[in-house]
């Protein structure tokens, strides 16, 4: 899951935009995607995304192949509405009439294949846009973002020792399981087992990761943090109008959307 | 500068000082070298000179702290940070942030200094420890030298008056080591700031230090300039402490092994490689026989744990073999292999797993099927041959480290080895632990077993080595017995390894004055 988690280093426009108004975006994008649901707008938001993916420089065959297994829980997804809605014109039946007794079963109808194109496309979109901004927002960035932004800097350091760390503690993970290989300790997937690997597993990674601990706070308290309410950054990650624009825009332009389609009366159910 | 009188300091739940009664005075602009065993209280007194103790930890506390006339009972931890910083030993542990330039920013940043000055102090602070070239790099990509010339910078960029350095080298490669030492020294130099280094390994730093200050059990034993430090010679070596002029008269202790004993491993051409890596080891040979003592040395990131891991079965050969007491490792099971070899890790934490001393002793002929009776009759005749029998149902949690140490001994012993893999043993042990370590390494390979240990320090692999093997860029430079090893390290320009006579610095003492 890591490789889905990294930062694509290759700047581009989108890398460069405020992690807020990102942010922003990736909300009222996911509550459109959530609340629209005619197939042609699903499709459209979903096309919507391909797009920025492309203009952020990211490559979309490694999107694809690292979103294989979503791709295929789509399919399924688009499949089992299809042959789960009776609703609508049927336009064929998956076993031809011709076939005795059960034929005609398992008619295809325009609703399924509306059903299964915004279920699909819904899901793909959100990941899709998910992936997007994790791609294209460095986590430090976001966190000391949001800390100039007025977020109390001891919770934005929270998550940036957190990531400081995580890879500490994987691979101490790593040296305490050769030690237990090392003295014939072997996984077992057996369900007492399992709980008495976790046992001695988190032992040893307690011990060290106190240690860790006391260090890290010597260290970050030996240099004044938590000394006043505010602190500077150097890091200026600032925060333009054209953000501050955006990020009033974006929600405006979200809701003017969704009224549209409950004034217009866009077919609640999913016709072609 | 800094006053303490009549310090003492008893942590919340033990029963002993770790400092009992404690005067000192460091002028300013001093080098001191603060010395002592492990344990005796040498971290304690830096804690109490930061103000985080007593502030961040409970206990007992009496006497008086005074930093530039600053009271540390009254003055916060963070207000002291502005006149006294400490580096500590892990370098990794003591970086909270993901960027260079973040790292140093993160002191001036929470004194909400003005960006322009920190700015400048980034380029300064950086500049003094010769890290500029790191600016724009992320942590995660730094060596561990480097992390610790980062550490130095960000407590620097808060341009405190003192400087406490806690066994800043003890986790670095000799070459990392110098290089940290070089800009300590220089440090002082530069910015006349008073400087205390916390240090076992005298050989290098003494030189350039004023005073030494040597702690045992809590209390100061000797306060003395640095050049005195000889006259005090048969009580710091009964202490423990390592001097850089009693080296010579400790002559090696591992036995003769005879050209003619067995061949315990056989290592032919191996190399490994990491997937979609470059080849970690590259056709590496070498032979350890019966009875001997193998030093593996070489920069961090040469090979040495990837050799040991492969070796153990843990990293499987791209090509090559491991004979292992005359049978491919390759056609061993799992379990055959594994009862083989004894791993002893850098961090004795990292390999105690159960919840008392007595299971973690018969852990492992548990997992290998033995019987459980007659293991837990060898645990117990273990222990009682490594002083724990008094700890059998206690928490190994509550050990001391030479405890700890023998406990991870005990459970390796119990299914009788034949090969001992020791992966850095003794970073940031003083002498006595590092001492009690090998006599057990000793009586292991008397029985006609072997041993393999990564090690640093040459001075140490001059006492205990048969042979060294060093490993650059994952190939093997020296495979030979260590005395020509030594000369071999110089002629080829990898002094750092060799102790300090072969690259003619042996009359450190007589240079400092």
């Amino acid at each position: 899951m890591i490789s889905y988690m990294t930062h694509n280093n290759s700047a581009s426009a989108i890398h460069r935009l405020h992690p807020l108004t990102k942010l922003v975006f990736l909300i009222c994008y996911c509550v459109l995607a959530l609340t629209l649901s005619n197939p042609w707008y699903s499709l459209f938001l979903l096309f919507i995304i391909f797009v920025l993916i492309k203009l952020a420089k990211i490559s979309i065959r490694i999107f694809l192949r690292k979103a294989k297994v979503i791709l295929l829980f789509c399919v399924v997804l688009f499949v089992v509405q299809l042959l789960f809605t009776q609703e609508g014109e049927i336009l064929f039946s998956l076993i031809p009439s011709l076939v005795p007794v059960i034929g005609g079963a398992l008619p295809v109808t325009t609703v399924g294949i509306g059903n299964g194109a915004v279920m699909a496309a819904r899901f793909l979109s959100i990941v899709a846009s998910s992936f997007l901004f994790i791609s294209t927002t460095y986590p430090n960035t976001f966190a000391y973002a949001l800390m100039q932004l007025g977020l109390p800097y001891r919770y934005g350091f929270t998550l940036i020792t957190t990531l400081r760390f995580l890879p500490l503690f994987s691979s101490e993970f790593s040296v305490v399981r050769r030690a237990q290989t090392a003295r014939g300790m072997k996984i077992s997937i057996h369900p007492k087992k399992i709980m008495q690997t976790i046992r001695l597993t988190f032992l040893p990674l307690l011990v060290s990761g106190l240690v860790k601990v006391d260090a890290l706070s010597i260290s970050m308290e030996g240099r004044g943090f938590g000394a006043y309410k505010d602190r500077t950054f150097l890091r200026k990650i600032e925060f333009t109008k054209k953000d501050v624009a955006t990020c009033m825009l974006i929600p405006m332009l979200t809701m003017i959307i969704i009224v549209l389609a409950l004034w217009l009366k866009l077919p609640a159910t999913y016709y072609i | 500068m800094i006053q303490i009188t009549g310090l003492s300091f008893k942590f919340a739940g033990t029963s002993t000082l770790a400092l009992g009664d404690v005067n000192l005075t460091i002028r300013d602009g001093e080098f001191v070298i603060i010395t002592g065993p492990s344990g005796s209280g040498k971290s304690t007194l830096c804690l109490c000179m930061c103000g985080f103790i007593p502030q961040g930890y409970n206990g007992d506390f009496k006497g008086k702290v005074m930093i530039n006339n600053k009271d540390t009972k009254e003055h916060g931890v963070f207000e002291l940070s502005r006149e006294i910083g400490i580096v500590q030993q892990d370098p990794e542990s003591q970086l909270c942030t993901l960027n260079v330039i973040d790292e140093v920013a993160f002191g001036p940043e929470n004194f909400l200094l003005p960006e322009e000055e920190i700015a400048k102090r980034i380029d300064w602070a950086l500049k003094v420890v010769g890290a500029t070239h790191l600016k724009d790099r992320e942590t995660s990509t730094l060596s561990g030298g480097e992390k610790q010339r980062l550490a130095i910078a960000s407590i620097l960029a808060l341009k405190p008056d003192i400087v406490i350095f806690d066994e800043p080298t003890s986790q670095l490669d000799p070459k990392a080591t110098a290089q940290i030492f070089s800009i300590i020294t220089n440090l002082q130099h530069q910015t006349n700031m008073t400087i205390i280094v916390v240090e076992h390994k005298l050989y290098q730093i003494l030189p350039f230090s004023s005073r030494v200050i040597v702690i045992d059990k809590g209390n100061i034993i000797i306060d003395a300039p640095s050049g005195e430090l000889i006259t005090y010679h048969d009580r710091l070596k009964e202490m423990g402490v390592r001097l850089p002029f009693q080296r010579r008269k400790e002559k090696t202790s591992a036995l003769n092994v005879h050209d003619s004993a067995e061949t315990m491993l056989e290592v032919k051409n191996l190399s490994v490689k990491y997937p979609r890596g470059n080849a970690v080891l590259k056709n590496v040979t070498f032979n350890v026989k019966k009875g001997e003592i193998v030093g593996l040395m070489g920069d961090n990131g040469s090979g040495k744990t990837t050799l040991l891991l492969s070796i153990l079965g843990l990293k499987k050969p791209f090509s090559g073999r491991i004979m292992l007491n005359g049978r491919d490792a390759a056609k061993m099971s799992f379990t055959e292999h594994a009862r083989q070899i004894g791993f002893i890790f850098q961090n004795p934490n990292h390999q105690i797993f159960e919840i008392n001393v007595l299971k973690e002793t018969t852990f492992a002929p548990t997992n290998f099927g033995a019987n459980e009776k007659q293991s837990e009759e060898k645990a117990l005749k273990l222990l009682s041959a490594f002083n724990l029998t008094p700890y059998k149902d206690r928490h190994p949690f509550g050990l001391s480290y030479g405890e700890k140490r023998r406990l991870n001994l005990a459970s390796i012993f119990i299914y009788e080895p034949n090969l001992l893999l020791m992966d850095e043993p003794f970073v940031g042990q003083d002498f006595k632990n590092i001492q009690q370590l090998m006599m057990w390494t000793n009586g292991f390979v008397g029985q006609g077993k072997s041993a393999i240990m990564v090690i640093h320090d040459p001075e140490i692999a001059e006492m205990y080595c048969n042979r060294l093997v060093f490993l650059k860029e994952g190939k093997t430079l020296v495979d030979e017995p260590t005395e020509r090893a030594f000369l071999k390290l110089a002629e080829l320009g990898e002094e750092e390894y060799t102790p300090q006579i072969w690259s003619g610095k042996h009359d450190l003492l007589h240079d400092s004055q």
